[in-house]
């Protein structure tokens, strides 16, 4: 595994910690919102599908799929836990401004500092941003229910304006209310999906 | 400890001219300089930009010229004369000619400095973005077929399992004249497909439902209609349930597989 390509789940899952807590919203963009900015520690497991970026006349490499265990504490203190395919895993942790990450396959270990490997996206969802309007753009739109979609669902497509990020674009999925899956698109064409399987709170 | 030719340069830089400065490094956005559309169609007119402050802006009261950078934007083929322009950011509006094209952009220094209404120790924080000093950016025209794949994630509505839709390319990241008009199933199982138009002020377009096999593509070009729709979402399910899919289960929950679709596209007269 790649494992600096994979900091975005933090990212992918940093939304999803304070969603159990009641929230009325005017609008799905207004409810990411107070979703983001409501602190909480807690766990979450998601089903990712990484697809890295197509380089120009090269066979696109495949998918790759994994589950994802993190815990996670606003704003800078994760642990989370890769488990893909040919039972390969990958373990990263942050705290104290470092992150250090271990490749359960090879054996090999490595550490940097946070600020250097943690998109700048991420760390402002991270953090507590008082107008997340000023970091991103923001968009939705609802795909009803049809004969090709058994229930209706609403998208919240974010678009960040920090200089240096490496995402184009994060799509935040939500059914009734509840966010229920995360698509984060990058600028060379890599795009990460995760799908979200179970969340658990703390207050 | 050494100091190399950018660093040094931004070192006398400080001393000359700032009389003392206080740097504070941005990385610089990998979006800075754009060509759009990236994908065009014979004819389109296209924009070669370029952009170093992003969300950052020049201060009140602070004459920020003393530090724009100057930005030389010229094109491989010659579709215009080079153009040089001192500013934080600029754009250039040329006809597009060939199957693909070109753009350079060339900025002489290696860093461009930013004020900020900042002070430290009573010098002003500037932010220091170093520059790439040669960019090349190129589009293609939609010779030969453009293809859009569309990964339909699979996703756990509680314990209805859901599929991520699929928005297909528009302007101003593609030419406005660019639509898509084929739909091809590329799943490894058959599925109903429900293709969404573009909204246009009097003129609303029912969805069009189509159930496509394995491999199988469709027309998406609406003969029926008076004016051409432009299809802008695409939504898919599986045909028969996916068996795998454990959406609300208690433990080992796990959602559908995923689905994908291909979309191609031509240039609209």
């Amino acid at each position: 595994m790649k494992p600096l390509s994979h900091f975005s789940l933090v990212c992918l899952s940093s939304l999803l910690f304070s969603f159990a807590l009641p929230t009325v919203a005017q609008s799905n963009i207004d409810l990411v919102q107070k979703m983001q900015q409501n602190s909480a520690t807690g766990y979450a497991q998601l089903h990712v599908t990484h697809r890295p970026a197509v380089k120009p006349k090269a066979t696109p490499a495949p998918a790759e799929h994994y589950v994802a265990d993190i815990n996670l504490q606003k704003p800078d203190r994760f642990d989370l836990i890769l488990s893909g395919d040919k039972n390969a895993t990958l373990t990263i942790g942050a705290a104290d401004g470092k992150v250090i990450w271990k490749d359960g396959a090879t054996g090999l270990s490595g550490s940097a500092a946070y600020d250097e490997v943690v998109d700048v996206a991420v760390r402002v969802l991270l953090g507590k941003t008082a107008n997340l309007k000023q970091e991103f753009k923001f968009s939705e739109f609802t795909v009803g229910k049809s004969k090709a979609s058994a229930v209706e669902l609403n998208a919240v497509v974010l678009t960040p304006r920090q200089f240096g990020t490496q995402l184009q674009s994060i799509t935040v999925w939500l059914n009734a209310g509840n966010i229920i899956g995360i698509q984060a698109l990058y600028l060379d064409g890599a795009s990460t999906f995760a799908s979200i399987t179970k969340l658990k709170l703390e207050p | 400890m050494r100091l190399f030719k950018p660093q040094l340069g931004i070192a006398l830089l400080c001393v000359i001219i700032l009389s003392g400065c206080v740097l504070e490094r941005r990385p610089l956005y990998a979006g800075y300089s754009k060509l759009s559309p990236r994908v065009y169609c014979p004819g389109d007119d296209l924009t070669a930009s370029y952009d170093f402050l992003g969300t950052d802006s020049c201060p009140a009261g602070v004459d920020c010229s003393p530090y724009f950078p100057s930005v030389t934007v010229s094109s491989e083929t010659a579709l215009f004369a080079p153009r040089t322009t001192r500013a934080y950011s600029g754009s250039l509006n040329f006809r597009s000619a060939g199957n693909t094209v070109t753009v350079i952009s060339e900025t002489p220094s290696e860093s461009v400095l930013i004020p900020t209404d900042r002070f430290q120790d009573g010098n002003r924080v500037f932010i220091d973005r170093t520059v790439h000093e040669r960019r090349e950016i190129r589009v293609s025209t939609i010779y030969g077929g453009e293809q859009q794949t569309l990964n339909h994630a699979g996703m756990c509505a509680g314990a209805t399992p859901a599929y991520s839709a699929g928005e297909a390319w528009s302007a101003p990241q593609v030419s406005s004249r660019l639509v898509a008009n084929r739909l091809c199933n590329t799943s490894s199982v058959p599925i109903i497909a429900t293709v969404s138009y573009l909204s246009v002020p009097g003129l609303t377009t029912p969805d069009a439902v189509l159930t496509l096999g394995i491999a199988e593509c469709r027309d998406l070009t609406r003969a029926d209609l008076p004016v051409a729709p432009t299809p802008n979402r695409i939504s898919v399910r599986p045909q028969t349930p996916d068996l795998s899919a454990r959406c609300g289960a208690l433990d080992g929950a796990a959602p559908p597989r995923n689905l994908s679709t291909s979309l191609g596209y031509a240039c609209r007269l």
